[in-house]
């Protein structure tokens, strides 16, 4: 495999060197045959982002032991390697990735799972594949079958709010990782967190003028799966699943969700007032301008 | 357990306008948060320290206001600490410090926002110690 890669790294400047030159004589020239790209999807705060030049399959086939040789150390690509770069430090199919940017690779290989590299110098051609060396970043991909996409595409076909499946795709064949990003907000609350304030509760929306609105209530547990703290809403003021995320102590952020996971955190606070007693019976939920938007109580204010 | 469904009933069910409600106008904090631990604000302290509003007129009168709303609050604006950085800059002391000469609130929403944030309570009738919970909950990073 290395073998390869360095003959083609010799003529990688060759390459590198008229491409050059043909695009400083006719400034005017644009269309390329594999055309720049680029990709940037954030996650929880956390931004990933591929610049890629995008190669079309153009009828050639096959893509994959054809096109790419089987055993060649290939940018999922053209031109300019591909470029990688993470905003925070992130983990690909539980590979831990430093924030950065990085040039990509793969070892491409007929049988077995072909290897996803990251290589810290980001200046190389796509005849340039580097050497093997202590500062990469390799993980174990599996191609698989996939509809056809003539022109080669980074994307993310799925967005979790903790991650999401990065994939290549190019002709009917993908290449996938799942990408971990480091999460910025705690999701589940404590048993003891979630007795404080879990039980039935009533609550009235509030108008700019202060005057009660829509009624709703509210029936709060703690998912004991998932640890999550889930409310039930009902009434004319809304029906349906409410996520507390906590924040602070007795201080929720209202997110919304699914089968106990959360999708999105909104920045409406839900405050859980205490009495002097210690026990809660009143809550307040408060926009991002922080204006009470909803009062609510103890639907049964003897109970805990 | 359909989210969809249900955020759509919940804003059609909000009686006044939701936008201002929308996701993500600042950073969510952490959970994970890291709390910044709160002055105690000093006896006496005034507002006389308060730029004027002749000296930030230039950033709009919705910072104008802002700053007469610190200037009406000292007390507990000084012990408050705050999340947008400027705790690290050198002679800070508080919240109150950012609205002092050489302060960053006339150009920072967290500065800013904490401060609309202390007023509204404080207003409300709620404690230091209240304020303080509801900063750190809607500030921490």
């Amino acid at each position: 495999m290395r073998g390869a890669g360095r003959v083609r790294a010799g003529l990688g400047g060759v390459a590198a060197a008229f491409a050059w030159g043909a695009s400083a004589a006719s400034a005017g020239a644009q269309i390329k045959a594999s055309e720049s790209a680029s990709m940037s999807q954030t996650i929880d705060g956390t931004v990933v982002s591929m610049e890629y030049s995008r190669p079309a399959a153009r009828d050639r086939a096959p893509l994959f032991g054809g096109v790419v040789h089987w055993d060649e150390r290939w940018t999922p690509g053209a031109n300019t390697a591909t470029r990688f770069r993470v905003s925070k430090d992130v983990h690909l199919d539980g590979v831990p990735v430093p924030q950065g940017s990085y040039s990509v690779w793969m070892d491409v290989v007929e049988e077995g799972p072909w290897t996803l590299i990251l290589e810290p110098d980001t200046a190389l051609y796509h005849t340039q594949p580097p050497d093997d060396a202590d500062d990469q970043i390799r993980i174990p991909v599996e191609p698989a079958s996939a509809p056809h996409m003539d022109a080669l595409l980074w994307y993310f076909a799925s967005v979790r709010p903790d991650g999401g499946e990065l994939r290549m795709h190019w002709g009917e064949t993908v290449a996938s990782v799942d990408l971990e990003v480091e999460p910025t907000q705690r999701m589940t609350v404590t048993a003891e967190e979630a007795r404080a304030v879990a039980g039935e509760w009533s609550a009235h929306w509030l108008g700019r003028d202060g005057e009660e609105r829509q009624a709703w209530t509210l029936s709060l547990a703690r998912d004991e799966d998932t640890g999550v703290l889930v409310g039930v809403q009902g009434g004319e003021g809304g029906q349906g699943e409410i996520y507390f995320v906590p924040r602070t102590e007795g201080i929720y952020l209202w997110a919304w969700g699914s089968d106990g996971a959360v999708w999105e955190v909104t920045d409406i606070m839900i405050e859980f007032l205490p009495d002097e007693d210690g026990a809660v019976r009143t809550f307040e939920a408060r926009s991002g301008s922080d204006r009470i938007i909803a009062r609510g109580g103890r639907a049964d204010p003897t109970g805990p | 357990m359909n989210g969809h469904p249900t955020r759509r009933a919940f804003l059609a069910a909000l009686p006044f306008s939701f936008a201002a409600l929308a996701v993500g106008r600042r950073p969510l904090g952490a959970g994970l948060v890291v709390l910044l631990e709160h002055p105690e604000p000093r006896l006496g302290i005034d507002g006389s320290g308060v730029l004027p509003a002749g000296a930030v007129e230039a950033f709009g009168s919705d910072v104008v206001e802002i700053y007469d709303m610190v200037r009406e609050i000292p007390e507990v604006a000084d012990g408050i600490a705050c999340y947008c950085g400027c705790a690290a800059m050198p002679n800070y002391r508080s919240l109150l410090t950012c609205y002092h000469q050489g302060g960053m609130a006339m150009g920072c929403r967290i500065c800013q926002g904490e401060a609309q944030l202390a007023y509204r309570r404080a207003q409300e009738g709620q404690t230091l110690d209240q304020i303080r919970r509801a900063i750190d909950a809607r500030f921490a990073r």
